[in-house]
């Protein structure tokens, strides 16, 4: 609630508006926080508003690189068109190539935080190349692995966040490798 | 004496979603209430999920004080398997 007024309300009112389009971008893009289970009932543009006419554009990420959300924006305004959308409506110029594949990383093994969990193979995004903070770092840069935060569901595919990936039954998951218990 | 009721909402300028309720008799107020109008369920959500994973659920409480949320549940998470986080060097904590 916002000055007594649902969110939902708030964006039924707000995003049909713009003529020609918009990118209400910075939530995920299916904007929730665990599916199971899922006590705010949370959802991204396109699915809390399924008659919206207006063209929707998702930058996600958690949160999403400014740099992105202006560029497209920025890109707009430059071209009058809308950028290049992959299948998840995401701009192809931001999330065209896996985090993985960017990573300055991925060939050093004292670097590389696959065996901690990183997502970044399973995670399109550009971090690595364009960073967070006017381009100061980014997760791996400061040895965290990547989380998968602009990856549909990521709270649920993507987790556990941390040991080391693998497949159960069809799924990616992750395997602690040990477990050290306090004594 | 007279008595009236000052209402803001939504507190604006902050991140989150604030309601602020303010009596005032005569000049000075009296009572005050104040409301968090967002519910987000993360107590919930956290539930039969890895604790090392908690920390980056509780982040995503605020995204202008993301980082206390975050260091509260590893704090939690640490006090509940009685761990002990030594201090960090005086070498590496001057650098």
């Amino acid at each position: 609630m916002v000055g007594n007024r649902t969110m939902l309300s708030i964006a039924q009112e707000i995003c049909p508006r713009p003529r020609r389009s918009s990118a209400p971008g910075p939530a995920p893009p299916t904007g929730d926080r665990g599916r199971i289970p899922q006590p705010h009932r949370a959802k991204g543009v396109k699915a809390a508003l399924p008659n919206l006419t207006v063209p929707v554009v998702n930058v996600p990420g958690c949160p999403p690189n400014p740099v992105n959300v202006v560029g497209v924006i920025a890109d707009y305004l430059l071209q009058n068109r809308l950028p290049a959308l992959d299948s998840k409506g995401r701009p192809r110029f931001a999330y065209g190539r896996k985090v993985h594949e960017l990573c300055p990383y991925r060939e050093q093994e004292s670097r590389c935080l696959k065996e901690q969990g990183c997502k970044g193979e399973r995670c399109f995004n550009n971090c690595p190349s364009v960073k967070f903070n006017d381009g100061v770092s980014f997760p791996m840069q400061a040895g965290h692995p990547c989380i998968g935060c602009s990856e549909p569901n990521f709270w649920d595919t993507m987790t556990p966040f941390y040991g080391k990936a693998t497949t159960i039954d069809g799924r990616s998951t992750s395997v602690r490798l040990t477990t050290q218990r306090p004594t | 004496m007279a008595t009236s009721r000052v209402v803001i909402d939504p507190i604006t300028r902050i991140e989150g979603h604030l309601k602020i309720e303010v009596q005032v008799t005569d000049g000075i107020v009296t009572d005050a209430w104040n409301s968090g109008t967002l519910f987000r369920g993360i107590e919930t959500i956290l539930k039969n999920r890895s604790p090392e994973d908690a920390w980056l659920f509780t982040q995503r409480l605020c995204g202008v004080c993301t980082y206390v949320h975050g260091e509260a549940s590893v704090r939690a998470v640490e006090n509940a398997v009685r761990l002990t986080i030594r201090p960090m060097p005086a070498s590496s904590a001057t650098s």
